[in-house]
């Protein structure tokens, strides 16, 4: 049931009409029948395996609030040990021992370890996150466990939000279900805008410069320089559009409901650095990567080594080096079990720790050149730097494996005058995506947010959009691509 | 006033999702919205199916139902003695549901290739029974023997597809067998793998709908020459074809390179098929392959790949063949609709002629 397809709007209808008939106290288990409706959807063959998870997390995260000093760390361990367990398992069993066989064939003819033929339940690292999140933060007492069963289900499972996030924190999350939400017209009106312009955005541009991207990552050697310069390029759009496509539905449709999901996105290609571009993309994980991995793992650090100098850098910044290594590394690999996305990940980890390594030079080299006296210019010329080594990272997000990713890169270094262009959409729709690319930029610069103040000329907006959505979109049911996550 | 806007559409959207899950009920409704000319008429098959797929406005022509009332009933003065089974697709069903079109035929049933149905198979050896078996060219490279007898079933006959031939088993492994057999059935009752099909059939598939379809098809196409995905233009044509039927990398395609194995492989289930038929008591088995349209309009667009001659002319087939690919090779007038991928009714004409010089040639038993 993706969210582009008819049957996710009946069954929206559905529940938004129903929710505000019904009385306050109904609300909630409809959203939570509804959500496992929804899930089932997807994974209709691990409900009882998400059950028992929410089941165990639900009981561990009151046995961590009953308990204290150490073993309330015990018990937290152990409770992040069972999601981490069921990550492993569905998730990184067949990698890893796939690696370890590799390693051992060097030594013995058989891989010693069996390939499981599993499927990965549908949304497996949102929930396992926002069920690490939901214990780290009782056992911090930043809040207190919830005790409904079925209010902390619904945390787990709330349809806008199980397949591709954002990775709500139980603090954000919980207690709206708990409100009384009365029909906010103007809520309706803004939820709905938002969902309408998730369409346009998934429908007519992200689908639109998949065509393009797919035809040529699905076979790179027989595409030239520019026809994969122009690829790469749009997929650092198509993932945008996609990604944040899929949030604006989701958070607009859980706004019509009166309950308010976190942002995920802040117009990230208009980011000056790559520190600024993870405050901007993905913001629930990279803000969950760092309260509950990088600051632990720094502080915990800092706390064991002494304030001295090794190899002539700072014991702070070669820390600094080592939590953001483990982080985006693992960043990567929660992207998926392959070696592509924790090369992606490794990459960014450079970026940020050379970024730090050369803060003093860069600094001298600006005010050696002048650039600073003109605050636009610098601004862009960092915005477009910023932009090309996201892009340059993309590749390897987007490529099946690292040898791909260099071909790309390889045949990209090619590039040509000469290269004949072979797209498989003709020059007017070429063009028509370079539009598309260009108008979102000027709207994320100008309207970030289309707020029509009438009536009158919100149904206005929201029908062209439809319109637009209905003439230009590619209705080939498509499946988001933070879906595999 | 709120509560009850609200409440109309729950109504409306519960109505839609519910009847959309039912493939029986989509059914049923269909058959009616085919039917009706009223402002409940579906448009999806009315202008030929490759306009329902498309809807490009010059390819709203002649329809299927004005082409069905264009077949000429059977004028051989033969004797009516013959029973005709038939497992068939869309190039037979869609055209003929009785008998007066087949010479000498008394009693014609037939079912539904790949549908959820089954024919009720009482042979009475006694009298003279034939089976027709038929697959359009796309689909020919699939064929398999459980493709052409699962759907039909024996009544007081022995064989596999026999009523009395199920195997009953008790025990846990019959219990387990209930229980998945359940929870299939709930998944496929809740969630219905066609129901964006049947929901947009059931919104928005309605006359008053055309002229924006059409609106959009027009649009998209001129500028940025873009059909829908499963339908396409040869430059100098002017039919619709099925995307498939000309993508020289689909298994579908009449451009396919088909191996001498391939064929091998083909033609040993079709003797399969023809052992089989005759084993249960029919006096005959006959198969026909009506070729893509592509194959006969343009066959020059790309390296036809000959499949339907090549199997016909094999050398070690036994399964008759009703030769239809060298009679619209040679005629010069159009036997396919161009805005639908079936024949049109000089094509079926043809064939049925075909086939009924085979018929008039059965001698009745005695």
């Amino acid at each position: 049931m993706i969210f582009t397809s008819l049957q996710f709007l009946v069954f929206f209808l559905i529940i938004f009409s129903l929710y505000y008939i019904l009385p306050y106290r109904m609300r909630w288990p409809l959203l939570l029948i509804a959500s496992v409706y929804f899930y089932m959807a997807f994974s209709f063959d691990f409900i009882l395996d998400t059950g028992l998870l929410i089941i165990i997390d639900y009981f561990f995260g009151k046995w961590i609030a009953k308990a204290s000093g150490r073993k309330r760390q015990h018990l937290l361990i152990a409770g992040i040990l069972i999601n981490v367990l069921f990550l492993l398992i569905f998730i990184y069993y067949n990698f890893i021992s796939q690696n370890i066989g590799d390693l051992l064939s060097l030594f013995y003819s058989h891989a010693p370890l069996p390939y499981l033929g599993i499927l990965v339940p549908v949304g497996l690292s949102y929930f396992t996150f926002q069920s690490i999140s939901y214990k780290i933060e009782i056992s911090r007492n930043n809040i207190r466990p919830e005790p409904n069963i079925g209010i902390y289900a619904l945390y787990i499972l709330y349809f806008p939000k199980i397949v591709s996030g954002p990775i709500e924190r139980p603090k954000d999350l919980i207690p709206q279900f708990r409100i009384k939400h009365d029909f906010d017209f103007e809520l309706m009106k803004s939820g709905l805008m938002q969902m309408a312009f998730g369409f346009f955005k998934k429908l007519v541009i992200a689908d639109r410069l998949a065509l393009v991207v797919d035809s040529a990552y699905k076979n790179p050697q027989a595409k030239n320089g520019t026809e994969l310069l122009i690829a790469t390029i749009f997929y650092s759009f198509q993932i945008y559009c996609d990604f944040s496509g899929y949030i604006d539905i989701a958070l607009g449709a859980s706004k019509t409901l009166g309950i308010r999901l976190t942002d995920n996105f802040n117009k990230p290609y208009f980011s000056t650095s790559v520190a600024d571009f993870w405050k901007r993309w993905h913001i629930t994980l990279s803000f969950w990567l760092r309260d509950y991995i990088y600051l632990p793992l720094a502080y915990s650090l800092s706390r064991k080594l002494k304030n001295e100098r090794y190899f002539s850098v700072r014991t702070d910044k070669w820390i600094y080096y080592a939590a953001t290594s483990v982080t985006f590394l693992l960043c990567g690999l929660w992207h998926g079990p392959a070696w592509h996305y924790i090369f992606w990940g490794g990459l960014f980890a450079f970026y940020l720790s050379f970024s730090i390594a050369t803060s003093k030079p860069r600094k001298k080299f600006y005010k050696k050149t002048g650039i600073t006296k003109y605050p636009q210019i610098h601004t862009f010329t960092k915005t477009i730097i910023t932009f090309f080594l996201i892009t340059f990272a993309w590749i390897f997000f987007r490529s099946d494996s690292i040898t791909q990713a260099t071909l790309v890169i390889k045949q990209i270094a090619g590039i040509s005058i000469a290269d004949h262009l072979q797209l498989p959409i003709n020059t007017l729709e070429l063009l028509f995506s370079v539009f598309l690319i260009l108008f979102l930029i000027l709207k994320e610069k100008f309207f970030f947010v289309i707020t029509p103040k009438t009536t009158l000329s919100w149904a206005t907006t929201l029908s062209l959009i439809i319109l637009c959505c209905y003439f230009f979109g590619i209705f080939n049911y498509k499946q988001f691509i933070y879906f595999q996550f | 006033m709120r509560t009850f806007w609200l409440s109309v559409i729950f109504f409306f959207s519960t109505l839609a999702f519910i009847l959309s899950s039912s493939d029986f009920i989509t059914k049923i409704i269909a058959q009616y919205r085919y039917e009706t000319e009223n402002i409940l008429g579906s448009s999806k098959y009315r202008y030929g199916d490759m306009y329902g797929l498309c809807y490009l406005p010059y390819a709203k022509q002649a329809s299927l139902r004005q082409e069905k009332t264009l077949i000429k009933p059977d004028t051989c003065l033969k004797p009516r003695f013959i029973n005709l089974y038939a497992v068939c697709d869309s190039y037979l069903w869609e055209y003929v549901k009785s008998d007066p079109v087949f010479c000498g035929v008394k009693k014609y049933q037939f079912v539904r290739y790949g549908f959820n149905e089954t024919m009720d198979v009482h042979l009475d050896t006694t009298q003279t029974n034939i089976m027709l078996l038929e697959s359009v060219e796309r689909n020919i490279r699939f064929v398999s023997f459980e493709n052409y007898t699962n759907q039909v079933r024996f009544i007081n006959t022995a064989g596999p597809g026999s009523s009395g031939d199920k195997e009953t088993s008790g025990g846990f492994a019959s219990f387990s067998g209930f229980i998945a057999e359940q929870i299939n059935n709930l998944h496929g009752n809740l969630y219905n793998e066609k129901i964006n099909q049947n929901l947009e059939f059931n919104l928005f598939d309605y006359y008053f709908f055309n002229p924006l379809k059409e609106m959009k098809a027009r649009l998209i196409y001129s500028l940025f020459g873009r059909l829908n995905k499963e339908v396409t233009f040869i430059k100098g044509y002017p039919n619709l074809f099925l995307n498939e039927t000309v993508d020289p990398a689909s298994q579908n395609s009449s451009f396919n390179p088909v191996t001498d194995n391939e064929l091998n492989s083909i033609t040993a289930g079709l003797d399969t098929l023809y052992k089989y038929y005759r084993g249960q008591g029919f006096d005959e088995v006959y198969f026909f392959i009506p070729p893509n349209p592509v194959s006969i309009v343009a066959p020059n667009y790309s390296t036809y790949n000959d499949i339907v001659r090549r199997i016909e002319h094999h050398p070690r087939l036994i399964m008759p063949m009703i030769d239809i690919y060298d009679v619209f090779d040679t005629i010069r007038c159009p036997v396919y609709q161009v805005n639908d991928s079936h024949w049109n009714a000089n094509g079926f004409n043809l064939w049925i002629n075909t086939f009924n010089e085979y018929l008039k040639k059965i001698p009745k038993k005695n």
